[in-house]
């Protein structure tokens, strides 16, 4: 077919349609997360609201979110700026953030698609009523309506106030309130244990912001800070890495604030491994498999995670004003490991994590050896907060190591029938059963005079 | 279900008084079931351990004939089997995990998953896992040791987990249940004392809770299930110990469950509130004094002046029709 008709022909064919559908959107693009993750992507929304309007830059003072439910109905109410009508008008309930819209400055929702997402997941109607200083507007829609129609995609206002003046401050702020809830979705605000799981991963996920004083209610119960923390003393000093990822691959864009620790903290095989932040939104919690340090990485090689590391604690913040540039997944529950910044700051997390492995490779010989003067002296150290923390430098904790000594031990093992120790347990009258080994041992040496000193 | 040594090596689970009355509260509340259906059809499925207390009760009172006991410590199996007071018990060795999974639900179930030892994850999946598969009218019973000093000390955990266990009373729970279910609400008072075991009654209860929601995704409205607790008992006859009990039922029994008035059997207890045995220690000519004036003659001069305590007289009076009496026979 020559070039020509093909023009001809493509004036006359049909068009191919490419045209999105709702039930995209209703539907599928709501199993890509879960309800606890879409009412993280609301709350995210607010402490965006908290960041954009917020004076002092450390401090969340003022600022709340409450988010209520039950069998019958959802809302997420704040009082962190209020949605502004241009806003509103044009852009935050568009699906996926228009080209024209500039990045904010170090804000959490990135992708534009949390909102309408979060109350597609959750109900039939929804209700959004917005007030900052200057304006006020009420969206109220039923989804299946709007769904109907095929061609418009708009919501529509039933109240839109613009120029507003002198609105009082406690009138600033958003709710969202979600209604005709999905029958699965009703079952599980109906439910003790998700109301459990909702509130933990709330206080994970905004722990920066929560223990910079923002309150979070969840059902009437404000969340409490719980605050990172590092074993810390004269002889063990965490971890710490700063850097600024500049320029490069685009010179123009803002700079990445990227702060790195590691260090020891409780003995706990769920808890260990690595925890990532963007813009104080936890993405990453105890990873500890090869998207962040563990196995190899390019030339070094980290062991895998493995109980004994149970007492490792890797955290990671980027902290960037344009959100995009921010390594992080659509649904801010992974890291994006093919990003720029991540690739940029992946080898300084493996290199932190080498001191910390290697001491804690001691801390389990020292358990073979039956000494205990490495889990002394972490045992001793003070639990001290991240923030707190302001010599950079590696994980250091040689103080400790350089004091080992004493005598060379080892360790015995054997099995005898379950019967026969416990009797001789019980005529030891001790309560472990390493120590009826221990006990028989002694008393062996004392009755056939072996001098142990 | 310890993974530890069985506490029956240490206790004559017969001779436990508070535990023998228990057992008599629980039969008594049990015989409501009798609306929903013959009691004597229902299986009995628990932990029989080398006494088979409750199962020699509950052949007596119902007549039962199916009746399995799971026995987790394996050296004691030829004991355990020896010891099986009736032919109908048939005795399944293996941990309750491992065991529940494959026993025949398809009869009515009275299930008491009677722990020796603290809440656990495995123990909230015995209890998702039996809440999904009973039949209507079912009945669920876990006993757990509600002892605050067992967070710190676990009977469930491994010698080398506990090297390294919490110190702290949260998270020492959270090691025990999985941390998304320790809600933050939690203040560090429910982790100690008695409000340890009102935690431990929140926790079976929301999974069971959960269990039955999920069941009913999807389901008319007839179908959906439902549960009613009926048991809270309390007792420390050496550990402190705690029981909870639910009926479990679709929307179509809601009426016949009605007409079982669980709520009209004193030992009955569907709140918080539990129902604490506290047993007197009386002599036998003691019980032999007071009975005579049992159960109305308490305001007579001769009741009054029985030289018993009159805290004694007044623990006895609540439960004196259950009343265990211990005495040595050469048999």
């Amino acid at each position: 077919m020559c070039a020509k008709n093909v023009q001809e022909q493509q004036t006359t064919f049909p068009p191919v349609k490419a045209n999105p559908s709702k039930d995209i959107f209703i539907r599928m693009l709501t199993k890509d997360l879960s309800l606890a993750d879409a009412i993280l992507d609301l709350a995210d929304n607010s402490v965006d609201g908290a960041r954009r309007t917020k004076k002092k830059p450390a401090s969340y003072e003022g600022f709340w979110i409450h988010i209520e439910f039950s069998g019958d109905f959802f809302r997420i109410t704040d009082n962190c700026g209020g949605i502004d009508l241009d806003v509103a008008k044009n852009y935050a309930f568009c699906f996926g953030k228009p080209d024209d819209r500039n990045p904010e400055r170090g804000l959490i929702g990135e992708f534009g698609v949390g909102m309408k997402r979060a109350v597609f997941k959750m109900g039939g109607k929804f209700r959004v009523e917005s007030t900052t200083a200057n304006s006020h507007f009420v969206i109220d829609e039923n989804v299946e309506k709007w769904r109907r129609n095929k061609t418009n995609w708009d919501f529509h206002f039933q109240e839109y106030e613009p120029g507003l003046e002198g609105v009082p401050r406690e009138k600033i702020g958003t709710t969202i309130e979600v209604t005709s809830l999905h029958e699965e979705i009703a079952s599980e605000f109906a439910s003790a244990n998700f109301r459990s799981e909702l509130q933990q991963r709330l206080q994970a996920a905004h722990q920066d912001a929560i223990s910079h004083r923002l309150s979070v209610k969840v059902g009437g119960f404000t969340l409490p800070a719980e605050s990172i923390t590092l074993k810390t003393s004269p002889k063990i000093r965490p971890g710490y890495f700063a850097m600024n990822l500049n320029g490069s691959p685009k010179k123009e864009a803002a700079p990445i604030n990227v702060r790195l620790f590691t260090g020891i903290s409780e003995s706990d095989p769920k808890a260990a491994g690595w925890y990532i932040y963007c813009n104080g939104r936890q993405i990453v919690a105890a990873e500890q498999k090869d998207k962040t340090v563990w196995g190899q990485i390019g030339d070094i090689n980290i062991p895998k995670m493995h109980n004994q590391f149970s007492r490792f604690r890797g955290y990671a913040f980027f902290d960037c004003e344009n959100q995009s540039r921010l390594p992080w997944t659509t649904t801010k529950q992974g890291i994006d490991i093919e990003s720029f910044a991540y690739k940029k700051v992946r080898p300084e997390m493996v290199r932190m994590t080498r001191p910390v492995i290697n001491f804690l490779n001691r801390l389990d010989q020292e358990q073979e050896l039956e000494t205990t003067l490495i889990a002394d002296a972490v045992n001793k150290a003070m639990d001290v907060s991240l923030f707190d923390i302001a010599d950079v430098g590696e994980f250091n904790a040689e103080r400790v190591l350089s004091a080992e000594g004493g005598p060379k031990l080892l360790r015995i093992s054997y099995k005898k029938p379950a019967d026969q120790v416990r009797k001789v347990k019980e005529q030891l009258e001790v309560t472990k059963i390493s120590e009826v080994g221990e006990v028989t041992f002694d008393y062996y040496c004392k009755y056939e005079e072996i001098d142990v000193d | 279900m310890s993974i530890k040594e069985p506490s029956y090596h240490d206790v004559n689970y017969a001779l436990r008084p508070a535990k023998n009355i228990e057992r008599k509260m629980m039969s008594e509340v049990l015989q409501c079931l009798a609306r929903v259906g013959p009691v004597s059809e229902y299986q009995y499925v628990g932990f029989g351990s080398i006494f088979f207390a409750d199962y020699r009760l509950f052949h007596r009172t119902f007549g039962m004939d199916r009746m399995t006991s799971i026995e987790g410590y394996e050296d004691d199996e030829a004991r355990v089997k020896h010891n099986r007071p009736y032919d109908c018990i048939e005795v399944k060795m293996g941990m309750s995990y491992d065991v529940l999974r494959f026993l025949d639900w398809s009869r009515k179930s009275i299930v008491w998953l009677d722990y020796d030892h603290e809440i656990a994850r495995y123990v909230l999946d015995d209890l998702d896992l039996v809440s999904s598969r009973v039949q209507p009218g079912s009945v669920i019973v876990v006993t757990l040791d509600g002892e605050t000093k067992r967070l710190k000390d676990p009977k469930t955990v491994r010698e080398e987990e506990l090297e390294t266990w919490p110190k702290r009373p949260r998270q020492q729970l959270e090691r025990l249940v999985g941390k998304n279910r320790v809600s933050p609400e939690l203040q560090p008072h429910d982790l100690r004392g008695k409000r340890l075991m009102e935690t431990y009654r929140r926790l079976l209860t929301a999974q069971i809770d959960y269990t039955l929601r999920s069941k009913n995704l999807g389901a008319d409205e007839a179908d959906r299930w439902h549960f009613r607790q009926i048991f809270n008992f309390r007792y420390a006859d050496t550990a402190q110990m705690m029981t909870v009990g639910w009926v479990l039922y679709p929307s179509t029994d809601s009426t016949l469950i009605e007409h079982c008035r669980f709520g009209a059997s004193e030992f009955c207890r569907d709140s918080d509130r539990p129902l604490e045995i506290k047993v007197p220690n009386l002599t036998l000519r003691e019980i032999r004094d007071l009975d005579r004036y049992l159960p109305t003659g308490t305001d007579s001069e001769g009741y009054r002046q029985i030289p018993v305590p009159d805290h004694d007289k007044r623990l006895y009076h609540k439960i004196y029709r259950l009343f265990p009496t211990f005495t040595e026979a050469d048999l």
